[in-house]
């Protein structure tokens, strides 16, 4: 069966609302143009709903002066870490270690980085997923599972058009989260998201992802929350009655938040993960494609279930809704959260010529009065640094070869504010924005607007305004040197918040006090191997880091202490199909929670769970594949900026005479009364498949467990209530004959909220109450020291779910989350909960009160 | 007052893509490739070496101004559909049967011959109004603009042929200039 005509099907479908394709996407005959087909991971097939990704290197990168292959990896690790830790998806990436080779699209699920030799000048990365071509497109809810996708890098990093990229810079960094976008599924945008081209993003280290991303991989891969704290737009294109397919549909609010979609061939479009709030939406045609693309937006098309591309239509003009092409004449439309508002269409103005302005890129000047020095910084910051407020941009069609503005070119910034005073001539094709900051203007983002007279366009969060300086790194010094568990290092600087971070290259740090106003913060520094020069930034909340004041030299932290290097595994050889513990012991080194993983260079050997028993060694339990080829790998640890290899360190191997191997505990126990937690000192049930005998002892970490009964596949236990919460290696004889040992996790108690501080850490309380729409830090216990992710915690006021921003491990135990509050909500007292992996606290009352 | 731009590497080097590339000025595409042909495309096919899939086309060199001697020269683009499996990589160029084009390609160390910079080394080979062979980048002039928005036969980069030959004439005889 052929598909039906787009003309023929648009007519049928009016009112039915899709899905975006922002995405690799195909079209099937069952489904027609009402289901798109996304290429994405199968999360089911994976070990703990995670993507294991792989460095392919020899270590021969050619890297910037005093870069290094370390710190390299860490910002890899870094990019991986931001997609990972999206609260609203349910995706997690891993560190799966390095491999000798990339394993293609039969070694398993799982992203290949390459750092390779084979790249041609001109191109320095690319991203792509693989997937079988013949997928099942006609399943009930059908996908394109991603076998495997591969990132490619240069390996000469040395001399980019003459300049090295550090990959401590904003560039590497930016870029590489951008390559994992693709990785995982995602395509371009044009709401200057960490996914829209290079030239547009607006992007920072300090801020990686806009909505549009969360919004972009949440689709792929939603979390419980992600339909309950999120709106969507639905509607449809059409230009003279028909559906324009490929158009950029775009909600966008003055606050800075941009989400997008692309329309399906008949038109029709669903933009979901649209934060609530007020919106303009407005419609745009893709530009056209410029020296290195190959198609308008550089998307790779959507297909027809005979695999043909279906091509874009970019011949009309942008417009707001409903029916204006100027913002003025557009309308606002309050979305709540879990709202879904359809009907929003648009009848554009069709014309003969694809789009002439396209693609500014805006740049500001910052002076570093500390150095006498300054730089360019993109996006465009507009602060107390920047004298005369203004910016610079280029791009096409606003900009003569002379490099003057195009004669009557019109700007304005979406809302009003600041007033772009004028527009006047530079250099290089760049013209200079002149801008009227009143007191009135705020802090955030703004939205450039554009009109050449024949075209108009929107660049979103063109300029960001900020009433701070951007931070800077003076000084950095050792408190305590790095070889003796501490590791504290002290930071002197100047344009602190009270949000700031910090980064140790890749690694983020540990902030043990900060005296914003007197410039110092006391760091807890990560592992690093001896003689490694790690780089020191800082990141503060309103997008802007130290790199702004000295992008070539930011501040340095030289370890020189002596640190382990060696580590041994126990047992070196793994069986197809069976899970087991393996030791690592790794002298000299401080291994700590949540800076630890271990890797095997396989997606056949699957890392489930690290326990850090001490600062020398470590629990991984471990899953191999029961397809898994025999071979020879490399075992890699890391703890922090450390990455230790141990060659030829672990063998997969068929045939092994193991007697009860066949017994294999099944890690997944539960309480006896069916809840998934398993508490000291309560009755658990752990199945075994194939179990016949009642003969069975039972230790959970290293402690007896009284065993109340066995038998037909079972076991019935009572954990020991001494058991310390966090996993534990559970070990079993049965006749006498050891099974394989796995890691259980033993829950502790329901988390405590400790504390809430507003954006300049002071205490909230009925005195200082929070505000609507403001983010809040929230300190809280759990007491289990394990590693949480984002999408792990799930914060509620009464029966609100609110957005997590962020979740960082502070101490032992010990958390913090940054959350958005909800806007919208009445004045009063609130109660709030935080919920990690299912345990809820108790609720602290939270007193909120609009401005 | 501002500085002038002459320090600003990253406005100009650096281009968006799925690819980031940087953008190759003519001396580069003419030094750093290691060979330049014009020639028309027989046929292309796709072969997956992991872990790439490989869309190669054979070219029928027409004429070649840099690079060892051969009839024909096989161009190697990253993504295609091979051994069942389909690898998509934004910004990679298509090249279509019967077409003749100017090629600056680039052999690494697999051997494979890539064109410079994805599309950047991609030119489409017409006449000017008095006749002359000139190579212009992109597949579609309709859709190519100049920095005013005006359609244009080129995005920056419009090579006559003669002139393109003398420069790679005298790039081989005295490096680049």
């Amino acid at each position: 069966m052929r598909l039906l005509p787009v003309r023929l099907l648009a007519l049928l479908l009016t009112g039915v609302t899709l899905w975006g394709s922002y995405h690799f996407v195909r079209y099937s005959n069952r489904g027609g143009y009402q289901q798109p087909i996304y290429e994405k991971f199968d999360l089911n097939a994976l070990v703990n709903r995670t993507v294991p990704f792989f460095i392919v290197t020899d270590g021969r990168e050619k890297l910037a002066a005093g870069d290094n292959t370390n710190a390299l990896m860490s910002q890899i690790l870094l990019a991986a870490r931001t997609w990972s830790d999206v609260s609203t998806s349910e995706l997690r990436l891993t560190f799966g270690g390095y491999a000798s080779e990339a394993a293609g699209a039969q070694g398993g699920p799982g992203i290949d980085i390459l750092f390779s030799e084979d790249v041609p000048p001109g191109v320095i990365s690319y991203a792509g997923p693989t997937v079988k071509a013949d997928a099942d497109l006609n399943a009930e809810a059908p996908f394109t599972p991603i076998l495997r996708s591969l990132v490619v890098f240069r390996k000469d990093l040395t001399n980019i058009d003459g300049v090295a990229y550090p990959s401590y810079s904003e560039n590497f960094f930016l870029n590489a989260v951008h390559e994992l976008g693709h990785a995982l599924g995602l395509q371009h945008t044009f709401t200057s998201s960490a996914m829209s081209i290079q030239r547009v993003r607006a992007t920072t280290r300090s801020k990686p992802l806009a909505a549009d991303d969360i919004a972009g991989i949440s689709i792929l891969y939603p979390a419980r929350n992600f339909a309950a704290l999120f709106g969507e737009i639905s509607g449809r294109v059409t230009a003279d009655g028909q559906g324009v397919n490929l158009a950029s549909v775009v909600a966008i609010s003055l606050n800075g938040t941009a989400v997008s979609t692309l329309t399906n061939p008949d038109g029709t479009y669903r933009i979901q993960g649209v934060p609530p709030g007020p919106y303009q939406i407005y419609v745009h045609p893709l530009p056209p494609p410029v020296a290195g693309h190959a198609t308008p937006g550089d998307i790779i098309l959507p297909r027809d279930p005979e695999n043909n591309p279906i091509g874009v239509n970019n011949r009309f003009q942008l417009q707001f809704y409903p029916n204006s092409r100027d913002a003025q004449g557009g309308s606002t439309l309050n979305l709540a959260a879990a709202q879904k508002m359809t009907g929003i269409d648009f009848a554009v103005v069709a014309r003969s010529e694809a789009p002439s302005l396209f693609y500014p890129t805006t740049f500001s000047y910052v002076r570093n009065e500390a150095t006498g020095t300054g730089s360019y910084v993109r996006p465009a910051f507009i602060t107390p640094q920047v004298s005369n407020p203004l910016f610079i941009a280029s791009g096409y069609g606003f900009v003569t070869g002379e490099s003057q503005p195009v004669p009557g070119l019109r700007s304005s910034m979406l809302g009003g504010a600041p007033a772009v005073n004028g527009i006047r001539g530079f250099s290089n094709q760049f013209v200079i924005f002149d801008l009227f900051m009143s007191g009135f203007a705020g802090e955030g983002e703004r939205h450039l607007f554009l009109d050449n007279g024949v075209d108009k366009m929107v660049l979103p969060s063109a300029i960001q305004v900020s009433n701070q300086r951007a931070p800077d790194v003076v000084n950095v010094n050792w408190i305590s040197p790095a070889s003796d568990g501490s590791g504290i290092a002290e930071i002197t600087a100047t344009g602190l918040q009270a949000r700031t971070r910090v980064l140790v290259d890749g690694e983020p740090a540990t902030i043990l006090s900060m005296d914003a106003s007197a410039g110092v913060i006391r760091i807890a520094a990560p592992p690093a191997p001896t003689g490694h020069v790690a780089r020191v930034i800082l990141l503060n909340p309103d997008g802007q880091s130290s790199l702004f004041n000295r992008p070539d030299a930011p501040g340095q932290l030289p370890y020189t202490e002596a640190a382990g290097n060696g580590f041994s595994v126990s047992p070196a050889v793994l069986t197809p199909g069976v899970e087991t513990v393996v030791e690592l012991r790794a002298p000299g080194s401080q291994l700590t929670t949540g800076r630890v993983t271990v890797g095997f260079g396989s997606s056949d050997v699957q890392v489930r769970a690290v326990s850090v028993v001490s600062p020398e060694r470590a629990l991984v339990s471990v899953r191999v594949a029961p397809n898994a080829e025999e071979r020879v790998s490399t075992v890699t640890l890391r703890n922090g900026l450390q990455h230790r290899r141990l060659e030829a360190g672990m063998q997969v191997r068929r045939n092994v005479a193991l007697a009860q191997v066949a017994l294999q505990p099944n890690s997944r126990w539960r309480n006896e009364n069916g809840s998934e937690f398993v508490t000291p000192g309560s009755n658990a049930v752990l199945e075994v498949a194939g179990l016949t005998a009642t003969n069975v002892r039972v230790q959970v970490n290293q402690q007896e467990a009284r065993v109340i009964s066995a038998g037909e596949g079972r076991v019935l236990l009572q954990v020991p209530a001494t058991v310390t919460p966090g996993w534990a290696l559970l070990e079993a004889t049965v006749e006498g004959e050891t099974v394989n040992p796995v890691l259980v996790e033993v829950t502790g108690a329901a988390p405590t909220i400790q504390r809430l501080e507003g954006a300049d850490q002071i205490a909230i309380d009925s005195n200082r109450p929070g505000r609507p729409g403001d983010s809040v830090t929230v300190t809280f216990r759990l007491d289990a020291d394990v590693a949480v992710r984002a999408n792990e915690v799930v914060f509620e006021l009464g029966e609100t779910p609110i957005y997590t921003i962020r979740v960082e491990r502070i101490a032992p135990g010990t958390y913090q989350s940054l959350i958005a509050l909800p806007r919208g909500v009445a004045d009063g007292n609130y109660p709030l909960t935080v919920s990690v992996r299912g345990r809820k606290s108790a609720p602290m009352e939270i007193p909120l009160r609009n401005r | 007052m501002l500085p002038r731009l002459t320090a600003l590497w990253m406005l100009t080097a650096l281009m968006g893509g799925a690819a980031t590339l940087e953008q190759l000025s003519e001396m580069r595409l003419i030094g750093e490739s290691t060979e330049i042909v014009r020639g028309r495309v027989n046929f292309c096919q796709q072969t997956y070496r992991r872990p790439m899939i490989w869309t190669t086309c054979e070219v029928t060199v027409t004429e070649r101004l840099k690079g060892p001697v051969g009839n024909t020269v096989t161009v190697a683009i990253p993504g295609g559909t091979a051994a069942g499996l389909r690898q998509s990589y934004e910004g990679a160029p298509a090249l279509v049967r019967g077409t003749e084009y100017l090629l600056f390609l680039w052999e690494g160390k697999s051997g494979l011959k890539q064109l410079m910079g994805l599309g950047q080394g991609l030119f489409d080979v017409k006449r000017d109004s008095a006749g002359n062979l000139i190579a212009v980048r992109g597949k579609s002039s309709a859709e190519m603009r100049d920095a005013r928005g005006n359609v244009v036969e080129d995005t920056g980069m419009s090579l006559s042929l003669g002139t393109l030959r003398q420069r790679v004439h005298g790039w081989t005889r005295g490096g680049a200039r």
